[in-house]
């Protein structure tokens, strides 16, 4: 590293900091604009051509999202939904990762190669059947329902990225605890459970975020206004003919920002599970 | 792959292998998401299979064998939904690449503030799909959108520009979206194929005076071979499954210039009812598909030997 950097002369540096700066902002910047956009004046947001930084600053938008519409119950929903589906995900691939990265049995490689494949089956080959199933057992329109088809989604890596986790151990951990005599749950849950902690926050975090940003079974499956999540609940802003923009980029930082901070904070644990989950064979 | 297996009892035959007492301890931990994936994939996946060979008839299913398919074969939008559907996927798969990879080498230099930076890098990937769609659409707008406004600031245009109802522009004003929606998780797989490689062959590189684009081109593109072959099938795969981005902010129009397979699917089940039809052809995506998973799982395979 040191021989390259000695030989970056200092233009090349200031052109790879300028580089970082620009991107930077590039990327950053449509949340940016749904920020900006939230807080201008109505008719401020209306104007050709569009002022880039607000004169004056309102919060009208927020105070007609939560007065005129349902938008704080689009919020209860998705934060349930998202934590129901975030529990029961774990559930699953916390036993799963630890029978497939520590156990050999008939069908094991199959097995697993199949449940990753299955991240990759497009949404629209599964959505109709499980309309029908959900509706034939009464389960459209319920948390229950929605959660129960997110698994589909995040149980495959869920249980990859846990897999990865497990595989860490060393055998003599696992094979001391037995030779002591505990019974095979005891060492799961005392011996293996707490050494891939760090997992496990991955793995919460990505079926959280996968959860709250759904948007085609949450449209599907959920078509009473009272049971919308977030995602679809800003379609109510998009009428047919006009949008309400500024109502809309509201709403719409309300959906961004408790990811988007949830992420931030934890990004860590977050970058290591996606890479083990993904890469590893 | 180190785990617990011992390699010796992939030759024992069956009997042998229900006799150890392993064996059956793992199938206990792993049979709960066997069922779940059953109920929710395999059913499905099968169901979809047996619709596409029936037609709706009020309450009842009727068997047509192969209509439904020779209807999607026959039918006047196949053409264009399959070449916009390359053009979207191609050009957002290898455009992420490119992105990707320059920012994974911009942050794998040394600069202060790289953890923090990374994280804003990354904020596209978590901002919902809907909400990345609505604020493009805005931005987008012929206008009132900031884009028109850059754009004639800087001179590149002199009049606003109706990006998505413009047949000819709006597919590549979504993949524009698509790539700033989905590139960080390339970056961040570029990333850590880039922490991994070996110094010294850098090192070796520069006493032999190559400048940097020799080091890209015969250090840094080969060592990560095997990273870039399993993203960019994964990118693909995702890319093609992608399709709230063509919903949202054009539904496919204008003149069906933007409909990609998903959204045809989707819009022909939800909108036309239309499901023994929609279930032909997302069966067709589904084989489409196929041809990559099995490149993805050989890809794997592969580079669980090299490693």
């Amino acid at each position: 590293m040191s021989a390259i950097e000695a030989s970056e002369s200092a233009l090349m540096r200031r052109a790879r900091y300028v580089l970082i700066a620009v991107m930077t902002v590039v990327i950053t910047f449509p949340i940016l604009w749904i920020f900006l956009s939230s807080i201008k004046q109505p008719d401020a947001l209306f104007t050709s051509p569009p002022q880039v930084f607000p004169r004056e600053v309102t919060l009208e938008h927020y105070r007609s999202i939560i007065t005129d519409s349902l938008l704080l119950r689009y919020l209860f929903n998705s934060i349930v939904v998202a934590s129901l589906t975030t529990l029961v995900s774990l559930l699953l691939a916390v036993f799963a990762g630890y029978g497939w990265g520590k156990f050999d049995f008939y069908g094991a490689r199959t097995t697993s190669v199949f449940v990753l494949v299955s991240q990759m089956f497009p949404v629209v080959v599964l959505i109709i059947p499980l309309f029908e199933l959900l509706s034939r057992f009464s389960m459209l329109n319920s948390y229950q329902g929605l959660v129960f088809a997110y698994l589909v989604y995040t149980v495959p890596l869920s249980t990859w990225m846990l897999k990865g986790f497990f595989e860490g151990i060393p055998e003599n951990v696992l094979r001391a605890a037995r030779i002591d005599g505990l019974s095979e749950l005891r060492v799961f849950t005392e011996i293996a459970l707490p050494l891939v902690v760090p997992g496990i926050a991955a793995t919460a975090i990505y079926a959280f975020i996968m959860a709250w940003q759904e948007f085609f079974f949450a449209l599907t499956f959920m078509q009473e206004d009272s049971l919308k999540t977030l995602p679809v609940g800003l379609l109510g802003f998009v009428g047919q003919y006009d949008v309400s923009w500024g109502a809309l980029m509201a709403a719409s930082f309300v959906t961004v920002l408790p990811v988007t901070a949830l992420f931030l904070f934890l990004q860590r644990y977050f970058i290591q599970g996606i890479a083990s989950g993904a890469v590893k064979g | 792959m180190a785990t617990s297996t011992n390699q010796d009892s992939k030759s024992d035959t069956l009997v042998d292998r229900l006799l150890d007492g392993d064996i059956s301890v793992g199938v206990w931990f792993v049979l709960p998401t066997l069922l779940i994936m059953g109920v929710i994939l395999i059913y499905p996946l099968v169901r979809t299979v047996w619709l596409s060979f029936h037609v709706a008839q009020g309450s009842q299913y009727v068997w047509v064998g192969l209509q439904n398919y020779i209807d999607v074969l026959e039918s006047d939008w196949l053409g264009g939904v399959i070449f916009n559907t390359v053009l979207w996927t191609g050009l957002t798969v290898g455009l992420q690449f490119a992105v990707g990879i320059a920012a994974a080498m911009l942050l794998n230099t040394k600069f202060r503030g790289r953890a923090f930076v990374r994280g804003l890098w990354l904020v596209p990937w978590v901002t919902p799909g809907i909400v990345a769609a609505l604020v493009w659409k805005w931005m987008y707008h012929p206008q009132f959108g900031v884009l028109n406004r850059f754009l004639t600031d800087i001179g590149l245009t002199d009049s606003y520009i109706a990006w998505l109802s413009n047949p000819d522009l709006a597919i590549f004003a979504i993949i524009l979206a698509g790539v700033w929606k989905g590139f960080p998780f390339s970056m961040i797989m570029y990333l850590a194929g880039l922490q991994s490689i070996n110094q010294d062959l850098y090192r070796a590189a520069h006493i032999d005076g190559a400048p940097w684009y020799a080091r890209f081109w015969h250090v840094t593109l080969p060592q990560l071979r095997p990273v870039l072959k399993v993203t960019i099938l994964l990118t693909t795969i995702w890319t093609f499954n992608y399709f709230v981005l063509v919903f949202a902010m054009t539904g496919g129009g204008p003149a069906g210039s933007t409909d990609i397979l998903p959204n045809k699917v989707y819009t022909l089940a939800f909108n036309e009812f239309q499901f023994g039809l929609s279930s032909a052809l997302a069966i067709i995506m589904f084989l489409i598909l196929m041809v990559f998973m099995v490149f993805y799982v050989r890809a794997l395979k592969q580079q669980g030997e090299e490693l």
